[in-house]
């Protein structure tokens, strides 16, 4: 039976191929949410916790710094955004469970140049955060942990690598932000930020892992710096106008909601946020593209699932004087219908495997550029897509599944014919 | 032994208008004997062959096979064991060898073991003399052959019943002596009835019993 089932479909070879070309595009789809989906997620969350760290709360007011880009779920009107001044930061430092607070403001408008050196570092994402080497912002450090003060700062792997100069190399080495000329589409530049610069010494390189952070100063010296720029008097006047960009809060775990709350209710910061509000955001964003990944993979699903009913009927047509001798030598309803599942199991079977080897074949060639470029932008993975049987048998059966099903009706169409009726037809 | 007793097969084609495609036909028929069918375009000879084979069941009247009407069988038991059919087209499964098609019916219901079955396909493929043929495709032999292939096939279930539609109507004149001497030959050694349906008085020469259909009735029985 299996052997016949099997001629009749090879009968017709290229009409078979093309009707499982169907469940070939539906389980690339099907296989990309197997397989992509889940290794994506699972390489975002680490990254993710290896930035926000689950006893913190970021609150920012500004968006697309480079060093941090917050999910805003919320637009409020800028009006009515509260500053984050000196004088809130003290507010929010003595909510119930907050252990630390730590201000960050960001200078995205200079250009790194190591002394004597030709070429600058641009553009350059600058922090002014009092962070000690040992902080668990960073992944990897070199040199004097101790917090940035006045001329001493941190500089990032990636101004060593840009260099092309070990990292420990750069420890003591005197280094200028100049005022970028070209750095940054869209900044703001004015005639009394041209020819500035600020000479430091770099005592410690950092590694952000996955975030784009170039340099570290004190918060005092980036105030300061904003400040001159911005032609204000003082940096306290800079923080009081303008207010800091980031703010850190640690607090104790259990905690952390409550005092987020506390936050939301009496301030209407742009974006606030813990690592839970980002797992939840990329959550949603992975889910989104599960979803739309499955709907894709549904239609083209139903649309081959069309094309097997379609072919089974036509090879119905053409087989019915041979479904009528079966029936004459005692082939029974079932055995007929048997045949014809078969047959829409094999394409079934034919578009899954073929799906599966391009799916396999071209993830194997996808995995070599994707960890490159992970890599290079501070991923740590040695493969990106990762295949387990058990998947590949699932999408196999469901492959199978689908051409059965499409195959039922035909089939049973084919089962009921009368046998005199098809005995007769040519 | 066959008995048909007072059958008959009404289509009703419209509300006033019945036609008796068979109106009450009574014969008997022994084992081992071989009885023609004669009758023009719609006599009702192919109705009543389609009974015989199992695959028509609304009629009334009775046919006894083997001391059981036929409508007590289970109907695709008895269209595998019962019975064995030869077509004027032959109907080989064109996708399967000679010796695929001879052990196709077998295929649907288990009556012999695989050794069993395949040393009688190939008994019968001597018999008819095809047994160089056997990984041969229908495509592949003339129509005199596809024909012997067909018989081996109708009797691989060893039926009581040979039902031989119109058998050599495809065939030129000397294959079809050959095909009619082979059925001759096989009816006598096999415990068989053997039914011959024909529009061709000539083919049921050298057939001592002969049924004469006319407009579904028997008009003689000879």
């Amino acid at each position: 039976m299996i052997k016949y089932a099997i001629s009749l479909v090879a009968r017709r070879k290229l009409r078979t191929i093309l009707t499982s070309l169907g469940i070939t595009i539906a389980v690339i789809l099907l296989s990309l949410i197997i397989f992509g989906m889940q290794d994506l997620r699972t390489l975002l969350v680490s990254a993710i916790q290896t930035q926000f760290k689950s006893n913190e709360i970021f609150i920012t007011n500004s968006s697309g710094t480079g060093a941090f880009n917050p999910p805003s779920s919320e637009t409020t009107d800028v009006n009515e955004t509260t500053l984050i001044t000196q004088e809130v930061v003290d507010d929010i430092s003595k909510i119930d469970g907050v252990t630390n607070i730590l201000p960050v403001t960001v200078v995205n408008n200079l250009e790194i140049k190591l002394d004597g050196k030709e070429k600058a570092y641009a553009p350059a994402f600058i922090s002014g955060w009092d962070l000690t080497g040992d902080d668990s912002y960073f992944v990897d450090f070199w040199g004097d942990k101790t917090k940035p003060t006045g001329d001493n700062i941190f500089v990032s792997k990636f101004v060593a690598d840009f260099y092309n100069v070990a990292p420990e190399e750069l420890i003591g080495k005197k280094v200028s932000f100049v005022t970028s000329k070209s750095a940054l589409f869209g900044t703001v530049k004015t005639k009394e930020i041209l020819d500035k610069q600020y000479d430091y010494i770099i005592k410690g390189v950092f590694d952000p892992g996955s975030d784009r952070n170039d340099a570290i100063v004190s918060l005092n010296t980036s105030t300061s710096i904003l400040a001159d720029i911005g032609g204000f008097d003082s940096k306290e006047e800079y923080v009081s106008s303008v207010g800091y960009d980031l703010l850190r809060v640690t607090g104790d775990e259990e905690k952390l909601q409550a005092i987020k709350t506390t936050i939301d209710e009496k301030y209407n910061f742009q974006g606030i946020f813990t690592a839970d509000d980002v797992l939840g955001f990329l959550d949603d964003i992975i889910q989104a593209f599960t979803i739309a990944l499955f709907v894709f993979g549904a239609i083209s699903a139903v649309i081959a699932s069309i094309g097997i009913t379609n072919t089974m009927i036509m090879s119905i047509y053409e087989q019915t004087k041979e479904i009528g001798i079966l029936k004459s030598m005692g082939a029974s309803n079932m055995q007929i219908l048997g045949v014809f599942l078969i047959q829409s199991a094999i394409i079934g079977l034919l578009g899954g495997v073929t799906g599966l080897i391009i799916v396999i074949l071209s993830m194997q060639i996808g995995n070599i550029f994707i960890v490159e470029q992970l890599n290079e932008i501070g991923f740590q993975v040695e493969t990106f897509f990762n295949f387990n049987l058990s998947s590949t048998l699932i999408v196999v059966a469901i492959s199978i599944g689908i051409g059965i099903l499409a195959g039922i009706y035909p089939s049973l169409k084919a089962a009921s014919l009368n046998p005199v009726k098809a005995i007769r037809s040519e | 032994m066959v008995e048909v007793k007072h059958l008959k097969k009404v289509y009703q084609m419209n509300k006033d208008n019945l036609v008796f495609a068979l109106n009450d036909i009574s014969f008997t028929a022994e084992t081992k004997e071989m009885v023609a069918i004669v009758g023009s375009s719609g006599s009702g000879k192919s109705t009543l062959l389609n009974i015989l084979g199992g695959l028509d069941r609304l009629y009334e009247g009775e046919v006894i096979v083997d001391n059981k009407d036929i409508k007590d069988y289970n109907p695709n038991v008895y269209r595998r064991f019962k019975v064995g059919t030869i077509f004027q087209q032959f109907n080989l499964i064109s996708a399967l060898t000679v010796l695929e098609n001879v052990l196709l019916p077998l295929k649907f219901g288990k009556q012999l073991t695989g050794q069993e079955a395949e040393d009688r396909a190939k008994y019968l493929l001597d018999k008819v003399g095809l047994l160089d043929r056997l990984t041969h495709k229908p495509n592949e032999l003339s129509g005199g052959q596809m024909q012997r292939v067909a018989i081996a096939r109708a009797l691989i279930a060893k039926p009581e019943i040979l039902l031989a539609d119109e058998p050599t109507g495809n065939l030129d004149s000397v294959t079809g002596k050959e095909i009619m001497h082979l059925l001759f030959e096989l009816n006598a050694e096999e415990n068989m009835t053997m039914f011959l349906v024909t529009h061709d008085l000539h083919l049921a020469e050298g057939i001592d019993r002969k049924l004469f259909l006319r407009d579904g009735q028997l008009v003689d029985n000879i």
